[in-house]
């Protein structure tokens, strides 16, 4: 019997040093493999280069009396600007002139930027420059040469460069390389009063860009942008065990620590409050190092996204500086408008708010239609503003075609729509017929 | 040499390895149980702290290690249309409000607001107790124990929290206990105006998971403590702290369900009370 208890009690001994061997081997982790799993990098994509956060808001090719037009998400868009961009760029990138282009030079291109385009040192764009930021730039051409002229904003004062004929050669060909098939010209609606209808007139302001004839458009296919949740609550929490979980009615997700917040449903919302407070004193190429920083960590900088504005703005109370920026999806040339759109607050503390709710475009789907003409257009939200909602003196600031996201969860589309802003509102209209889609007040 | 000998010799050679990985698997955690938080040193220099901005401990002030970890609740709705028509008489048509649903009975309103909390008012008030508002504290408990058990508004859960007093009325504060722990997010307040009830208010929560999980080391209560005056600054006025305990709090949601923090709460003897999230520090807003 005593013998029989003491086998026993050695088999049990045996089994219990192995169970402690395997987990004093397995079962907890060294330090060093918890500070390795720590040093892991928590990011989506890494930043982007200054000389891929800033694209053209437009590009226009001149082609004899036609004009026409480049947007982000074109065929041709990042052929032409990656070329132009390339040649403002190094050691090459043209010598500085005292004098202007000969006034014989045709202009090839014109591009246009906003967010401004940096230039000078510490950038990649015309080094030599005594510009510190552009508004505009022309290509022109005469013969075996190329001039870019830069244009600074506000002032609208000028300084050339002179391209090496080879470099002029390769550009010239570039600009010829934009096949016109499939494009409608564009026309610039001339400054002044335009008459729409008896008692009807609309002021037009400088820089109105509008296609001449209709265009071919179809509805567009989307997907809601997927996020990684847990990659994304990773980026934002450093120490998850932290963070606690509400779960609201409509099934969205808010996640905490106390000091930040991040409510995940169709899009992410995200706020850091105790860091509103904190200055705003980046200038503005670390601003957008800082914003392709912040994107890229969080949630990632798609191929269709590009970045709209970034200003210093007055928020909070009390008022307090800080960056506001915002991204856009374009498809094909045209944005997407509605609730497909990512902002961000940020300052010196970090990022202080931030929503993003994005689509993924897919393809044209449905059969194509042509859109109203701008004429047609303009006059319908003219029409609509003086009659429904007595404006008086309209005044035209921006008009273009683009598409406008639905709210459907089940079948995300991009309806072609005519985006037009008539003092301070800006309409959407069904390009088909004009139906008023969405009134958006200043 | 005999079986029986190499036996005993393994059983005591087994028996020191398994010592020796215990002691290399365990002992840390020993340590800790064994360990205090907050020395008697450590209290000193920080009611001295304290006292510098006008501070006073006078709680008990619990000094070994505490864990715990979220507790996943969600509002209580279950019990809504039976305490409407317990109040009411019936379940009347309700108003739509701006942000509650108004239940209309005899000398009665009722608001039941989506995110759970519930408000009666009595109007001109129910009898409570002769002298009901100069009433020594334990008879006063016994009187609205009793109105609340004859309403039927009576939670098994209500644990006492304190006695607000202010020249017109007097509020009793009850807080939900979630076994032993209080549970600070759910309440009962009983206003008592003269010597009658004039208003309940009752939010209430359903803990759906055990905080068992995830349970994790909280921040000693005088880091708590020294971070609240910190939030807080000066006390124009001595101010002393009445009471200093570990529960759980988190503000009122109008959500499917949430994890609520645990907190260490502080009542002064001016009856604020004050939460600090026992695992960041951070002050939690009311």
């Amino acid at each position: 019997m005593h013998g029989r208890l003491k086998s026993f009690l050695l088999v049990f001994l045996v089994a219990l040093s192995l169970f402690l061997t395997y987990q004093l081997w397995y079962g907890r982790m060294t330090a060093a493999v918890i500070d390795e799993k720590l040093d892991e990098p928590v990011y989506f994509e890494k930043p982007r280069p200054l000389a891929e956060i800033i694209t053209p808001q437009r590009i226009f090719v001149h082609r004899k009396e036609e004009l026409y037009h480049l947007r982000e998400g074109d065929r041709d868009f990042h052929l032409v600007w990656d070329s132009v961009s390339a040649a403002m760029q190094g050691e090459g990138s043209g010598s500085a002139l005292t004098g202007t282009p000969p006034e014989d030079s045709r202009v090839l291109l014109t591009v246009q930027f906003s967010p401004v385009l940096p230039v000078g040192p510490g950038t990649p764009w015309l080094i030599d420059s005594r510009f510190r930021v552009l508004e505009q730039i022309e290509l022109r051409h005469l013969e075996d040469k190329a001039w870019i002229v830069a244009r600074e904003p506000g002032k609208g004062e000028a300084e050339a460069f002179l391209f090496p004929p080879d470099q002029a050669a390769l550009l010239y060909e570039l600009c010829n390389s934009v096949s016109p098939a499939g494009r409608a010209p564009y026309l610039r609606l001339s400054p002044g009063e335009l008459q729409l209808g008896p008692g009807l007139k609309v002021s037009i302001t400088e820089g109105i860009y509008v296609p001449g004839v209709p265009v071919q458009l179809a509805e567009l296919a989307l997907k809601q942008e997927r996020l990684d949740q847990e990659l994304l609550l990773n980026t934002f929490f450093v120490n998850r065990s932290l963070v606690r979980v509400i779960e609201e009615r409509d099934r969205s997700l808010i996640y905490t620590d106390g000091e930040k917040g991040l409510r995940l449903s169709r899009g992410l919302d995200y706020w850091h409050p105790q860091l509103a407070q904190e200055p705003a004193t980046l200038t503005y190429v670390s601003a957008l190092n800082t914003v392709s920083r912040l994107i890229g960590y969080y949630g990632g900088w798609p191929e269709t996204l590009r970045l709209e504005s970034i200003a210093l703005v007055k928020k909070n109370v009390p008022p307090q500086e800080i960056y506001c920026t915002q991204w856009r999806s374009y498809f094909s040339g045209y944005p997407l408008l509605g609730k497909a759109h990512a902002t961000m607050f940020f300052n010196d503390g970090g990022l202080v708010e931030y929503q993003r709710n994005l689509c993924e475009p897919l393809y044209f789907a449905g059969s194509p239609f042509t859109t109203a003409h701008y004429l047609e257009a303009l006059q319908a939200a003219a029409v609509y503003l003086h009659t429904e909602k007595g404006t008086e003196n309209l005044v035209l600031e921006e008009m273009g075609l683009a598409f406008r996201v639905n709210d459907s969860v089940f079948q995300l589309r991009g309806v072609p729509v005519w985006a037009i802003r008539l003092s301070g509102t800006l309409l959407l209209l069904k390009a088909s017929d004009l139906t008023l889609l969405e009134e958006i007040a200043p | 040499m005999n079986l029986e000998r190499a036996k005993s010799i393994f059983i005591f050679v087994f028996l020191g390895l398994n010592l020796f990985l215990g002691y290399h698997l365990f002992w840390s955690d020993a340590l800790r149980l064994a360990r205090v938080a907050v020395s008697k040193e450590e209290l000193r220099r920080t009611e001295a702290k304290l006292a510098g901005q006008n501070y006073f401990i006078d709680a008990v002030i619990c000094r070994t290690v505490q864990t715990s970890a979220f507790l996943t609740v969600s509002p209580c709705l279950d019990k809504q249309a039976e305490i409407v028509s317990r109040i009411t008489g019936i379940l009347p048509h309700p108003v739509q409000l701006e942000d509650a649903l108004l239940y209309r009975g005899q000398g009665r309103e009722v608001k039941v607001y989506p995110s759970g909390l519930i408000q009666i008012f009595f109007e001109p008030g129910e009898y409570l107790a002769e002298g009901s508002s100069g009433l020594e504290e334990r008879k006063l408990l016994l009187a609205v124990d009793d109105f609340l058990l004859g309403q039927g508004l009576k939670q098994a859960q209500a644990q006492f929290n304190y006695v607000e007093r202010t020249p017109n009325r007097l509020t009793v504060h009850y807080y939900q206990n979630y076994h032993g722990t209080p549970l600070f997010a759910g309440y009962l307040k009983v206003t008592v105006e003269g010597e009658r009830v004039t208003a309940i208010e009752l939010y209430w929560l359903e803990p759906l998971e055990s905080p068992l999980e995830r349970k994790m080391e909280v921040i000693p209560v005088t880091e708590a403590l020294l971070r609240l005056v910190e939030e807080l600054g000066p006390s124009p006025l001595p101010r002393r702290i009445v009471k200093a305990e570990l529960g759980f709090f988190s503000r009122e949601y109008n959500a499917e369900k949430w994890e609520v923090p645990p907190v260490w709460r502080f009542l002064t003897d001016d009856q604020c009370e004050f939460f600090v999230n026992a695992f960041t520090g951070n002050l939690e807003d009311l």
